[in-house]
């Protein structure tokens, strides 16, 4: 009883948790069209630097696949934060959770997770089939005898 | 289950602890309190926490910042923790949704700082490991950096580019997909 009562706010707490980091990023959004997004007080220097690379890691922990990607290239620093394969391992993984085809690039292990990820989004951008993605499959046949008449 | 464990919690409750800043300001916080840190929770299981917990690596400035949020999210778990049977389910629920409002009003409002501060209060979480304030903190910076461009986050925390063109042009192919 007390354990649902418990399930219940937690599940609540979360729902609001994300429906709070909407309104506030809306709000940062209409600041910042207002210029006073930029205007905050206080040094406002490199988060890396000023957090080190081991808890930036846990920030962009946080974020989206396209947006740790687009931190790659904004210096030296960050692309060692955001190009981690322990950051992009997992972020793999889902993406190749339950599907059917594996691009045969991303199974070479050599490449960063980073570029096997980006190999799997590409792959999956285009809409030719190759002879290789015919080959690569144990294409399964049945054969059933069908009676027309 | 909560009352076999209330007398206990009642006793943890009156526990002091003393928390002493970089600056040599001190804290007296109750045990709930304190616990909230791990680094903390384990020093007292250890029994070293007599004549007072110094803390190097954090000023009264943010650890008073962070009693503040440990105080609040304690008396949360406490609240949750304690909640009588006396009350019917609906009413409950209807307490447990104003305390939340009030826990995310308060959260909101202890964000309210600058980045300075923000990253100071990171550090001091990381180090105190707080998960909800570690959590909290870096989900505010993640946010400020939430779909941006590399130019507008290096104008934003005034980063300067050290990756030469072709690195960089490099670094661009490979993450195409993430810039359209």
């Amino acid at each position: 009883m007390a354990e649902r009562k418990r399930k219940r706010a937690a599940e609540e707490w979360e729902r609001r948790k994300r429906g709070r980091r909407r309104r506030r990023m809306r709000m940062e959004w209409q600041g910042e069209r207002q210029g006073l997004g930029k205007r905050q007080v206080g040094w406002a220097g490199d988060p890396v630097e000023a957090l080190g690379e081991e808890v930036m890691g846990r920030v962009m922990e946080l974020l989206d696949a396209r947006s740790v990607a687009r931190c790659t290239a904004v210096s030296r620093a960050w692309r060692g934060v955001a190009a981690d394969d322990r950051l992009w391992a997992p972020k793999c993984a889902e993406l190749m959770a339950g599907k059917a085809h594996i691009p045969r690039l991303t199974l070479i292990r050599t490449g960063s997770k980073l570029s096997t990820y980006s190999m799997a989004i590409m792959d999956g951008k285009r809409s030719r089939i190759t002879k290789e993605d015919l080959c690569d499959h144990a294409w399964e046949y049945r054969f059933t005898i069908v009676n027309w008449f | 289950m909560a009352s076999a464990g209330s007398g206990d919690e009642k006793a943890a409750a009156a526990a002091m602890i003393t928390l002493i800043s970089s600056d040599n300001e001190k804290f007296e916080v109750t045990e709930a309190t304190a616990t909230l840190s791990q680094t903390i929770r384990h020093m007292i299981e250890d029994g070293c926490t007599d004549g007072g917990v110094p803390l190097p690596n954090v000023t009264s400035k943010i650890l008073a910042r962070v009693i503040e949020y440990c105080k609040k999210h304690a008396t949360a778990a406490a609240g949750e923790e304690g909640s009588s049977s006396s009350f019917s389910d609906a009413a409950f629920l209807e307490v447990d949704r104003a305390f939340l409002e009030e826990l995310e009003e308060f959260d909101d409002a202890f964000l309210e700082v600058d980045r300075a501060t923000l990253f100071d209060l990171i550090l001091a979480a990381n180090y105190l490991d707080i998960k909800g304030l570690l959590n909290l903190t870096c989900q505010k910076v993640a946010d400020s950096v939430k779909g941006k461009t590399p130019e507008q986050i290096r104008e934003m925390y005034n980063i300067v580019n050290d990756l030469t063109p072709e690195e960089e042009a490099e670094i661009r192919r490979e993450t195409q997909w993430a810039f359209e």
